[in-house]
């Protein structure tokens, strides 16, 4: 019991400070907090570090008067019954906690994925929701008091209407529509990408918020969802989502060009197969956590591209750019969730790229 | 498909993410407790509360809205209340009720429904938690503490009587001995604790004018031994938390939601194996989509008064029998008043 008291408890104490601090400096907390409960881990590290000096320095002499009785009351116990539960105790107390910060890596396997399922509805989502929600406020303000601008004129695609009924028939599938294909770009990608002059001020003039495509115009009237140098928008897995919900939203998306980072999931992994490949379509996932790395779940949009198939690692990071379509969600593959009219957000991709894991991997 | 898939790496990311938020929080509360030990004297309790036993389980129900806690913290605190004097009905009844009925929980419960009647379902999960711990806490009142709180603190309640208010360092060691010696030990500590009561007796007396640096140590030293007591049970729950959470395909849970009664126990049981932190578990209730309301409102009425974590905690304060039989009885109770009330659900 002493030997506890005065060794195992100070070392138990320090290994605990120790770790929590060396997370939040090393950074590798990112991988399993939410940003807002970072500083508490420090604060607790450090303090913890205090305590256990505090523990180690001021003993039980410190309680300087002659009480010999505290002697016998420790001899009371037995002790090496004690000291092997007790020794017992401290491993419990030392070892996973050190076993785990070793072995830990810093993001989830497809293991997780594949036991969590894929959240594609907003509903579930709405800590990330309402991030967006704010946005898409101060957009609401700013532009509805003038007419919105016509998004695609050509198809009279459905964004111009208020609901989202009676859209299987007239908007193209994306396969079907001949100005998204990706394979041959036309002349009218191609000319934002140098980014030279009209890039460092896209936005200045009204016409800048315009991109034509093939004979269908593209207005990006959404302040907050600039195009970048590219010519597009970068959006999050969740952006997408939120606005299939939100048919004012949904037209800042619907036709445009956007950049969006995700993780690979494949649409029919084989288990145990290590290697994806990225034909037809596939699913590209982001992980939202609401407080930690417990409660992550795992957020997925659908992508279809006609891009040479890549074989990549399953979870592989990917930038993907192009297209977003918002098409009605079939029935087979809701797993009996109600998803009302609510339509799915598609895209089409154009480029798809292998990238290394962003600084944070979560999205919140 | 298999049901249970589990991956070290996974598991060890949850394990330490659930140690990471637990962790603060759990010493936060250690630290309440050890200053509570040291500088609140024995008899504030009985002043503090109405005479009325009702009332005054009632006030310990809503006293989360003033000190929200969540339910890692809120272990250690109560602990240390209960020596001091706080009545165990209404110590149960704010160790229930704190982590349900505070403000962070509300606003996080309203957002994670958005969509999904949140003022509703806020409502109903505040008024529910805090209706469940009264009820327990009134029961509880009927029954003596001998029959409800463990040796070591049995042992210090005692030694309460004595009208020393100096602080009871020499008590808690046989708790943090138990904490070392694992669950099962807890005989080892029964012969040394009621010769301690007359040692505790004295050595308080010799403490009764202590300086105030002195004191500090004091609440230094106990709430070191608090954290590595609770630590001790808050590893064992987070690591079979994390085994259910990342290794349970969730699929299998999806047939449940069609009936009532097996969607409500099923949630209920997902909330004890998950042992999610009451700020957040909303988010997950949230995502059950094709679950009935009632079924979440029983998960996030039930994960915050008992799951794995909770269970291992509540064996510090309370006797090992009536943890479990509290358990199974809080399990029944909220899973017919969620089924009572599914009729008005819609």
């Amino acid at each position: 019991m002493r030997i506890l008291g005065r060794i195992l408890a100070p070392l138990t104490l320090l290994e605990w400070g120790g770790i929590l601090t060396y997370f939040y400096f090393s950074g590798r907390i990112a991988a399993f907090l939410h940003p807002m409960f970072r500083p508490l881990v420090l604060v607790t590290g450090i303090l913890l570090l205090i305590t256990a000096l505090c523990v180690a320095i001021f003993r039980e002499e410190e309680c300087a008067h002659d009480h010999d009785h505290s002697e016998d009351h420790e001899h009371s116990h037995s002790h090496d019954k004690l000291s092997v539960g007790g020794f017992l105790a401290f491993l419990i107390l030392f070892l996973p906690l050190a076993l785990a910060a070793k072995i830990s890596p810093d993001s989830y396997g497809a293991n997780l994925i594949k036991n969590r399922g894929l959240v594609e509805d907003i509903r579930s989502i709405p800590g990330a929701a309402s991030s967006f929600a704010s946005r898409s406020k101060s957009i609401a303000s700013g532009s509805l008091q003038q007419e919105p601008p016509v998004t695609i004129t050509a198809d009279a695609t459905p964004s111009s209407r208020p609901k989202y009924i009676g859209v299987p028939e007239q908007t193209p599938l994306p396969k079907q529509n001949p100005d998204a294909e990706p394979p041959l770009p036309s002349n009218d990608y191609e000319q934002p990408i140098p980014p030279s002059p009209n890039a460092s001020s896209p936005n200045d003039s009204p016409q800048d918020n315009t991109e034509v495509i093939g004979d269908a115009v593209v207005t990006y009237e959404n302040p907050f969802l600039k195009p970048n140098k590219s010519g597009c928008i970068k959006a999050e897995v969740v952006d997408l989502l939120y606005a299939a919900q939100e048919p004012f939203t949904r037209k800042d998306f619907e036709g445009k060009k956007i950049e969006i980072i995700g993780q690979l999931v494949p649409n029919k992994s084989k288990a145990g197969s290590k290697s994806a490949v990225t034909a037809g379509s596939f699913k590209l996932l982001r992980l939202v956590m609401v407080c930690c790395a417990a409660d992550a779940m795992p957020v997925a949009v659908k992508v279809q591209t006609k891009l040479p198939s890549m074989t990549m690692h399953d979870m592989q990071w990917l930038k993907v750019t192009g297209r977003v379509h918002y098409q009605p969600r079939s029935k087979a593959d809701s797993d009996g969730v109600d998803y009302g009219d609510q339509p799915e957000p598609v895209i089409v991709a154009d480029s798809i790229t292998k990238i290394s894991a962003p600084q944070e991997k979560y999205l919140y | 498909m298999s049901w249970f898939t589990f991956n070290l790496q996974d598991f060890s990311i949850s394990f330490l993410s659930i140690l990471f938020e637990g962790v603060p929080f759990m010493f936060i509360g250690t630290l309440l407790s050890g200053i509570i030990d040291a500088f609140v004297p024995s008899e504030t309790m009985e002043k503090f509360l109405p005479r009325n036993q009702i009332a005054a389980v009632a006030l310990s129900g809503v006293l989360g809205v003033v000190f929200p806690m969540c339910e890692c913290g809120v272990v250690p605190v109560i602990r240390r209340l209960i020596r001091k004097g706080l009545p165990v009905s209404c110590a149960l009844t704010y160790l229930l009720a704190a982590p349900i009925v505070n403000p962070i929980v509300a606003l996080s419960t309203f957002a994670a429904f958005r969509g999904q009647h949140p003022g509703m379902v806020t409502s109903m999960r505040l008024l529910m938690g805090f209706g469940v711990a009264c009820v327990c806490g009134l029961i509880v009142q009927h029954i003596p503490s001998r029959a409800l709180l463990n040796r070591p603190m049995l042992a210090s309640m005692r030694k309460r009587s004595t009208p020393s208010r100096a602080h009871s360092q020499r008590v808690h060691e046989p708790t943090l001995a138990a904490a070392y010696a694992g669950v099962s030990s807890e005989r080892n500590i029964v012969s040394p604790v009621v010769p301690a009561e007359e040692i505790v007796h004295l050595h308080d007396e010799a403490h009764a004018g202590k300086r105030f640096g002195e004191k500090i140590v004091g609440a230094i030293r106990c709430a070191a031994f608090d954290f590595l007591d609770v630590g001790f049970y808050l590893i064992i729950g987070a690591a079979i938390a994390s085994v259910f959470n990342t290794a349970i395909n969730k699929e299998v849970l999806l047939p449940l939601a069609s009936n009532h009664l097996l969607a409500t126990t099923g949630m209920m049981v997902l909330a004890l194996l998950l042992s999610l932190c009451s700020t957040s578990d909303a988010f997950i209730a949230a995502n059950f989509l094709t679950f009935p309301l009632t079924a979440k409102l029983a998960f996030m009425v039930f994960g915050p008064m008992m799951d794995m974590k909770l269970l291992f905690m509540y064996g510090l304060v309370f006797k090992k029998r009536f943890t479990f039989s509290f358990a199974l009885g809080m399990f029944v109770f909220v899973a017919l008043l969620c089924l009572t009330l599914a009729p008005f659900l819609r």
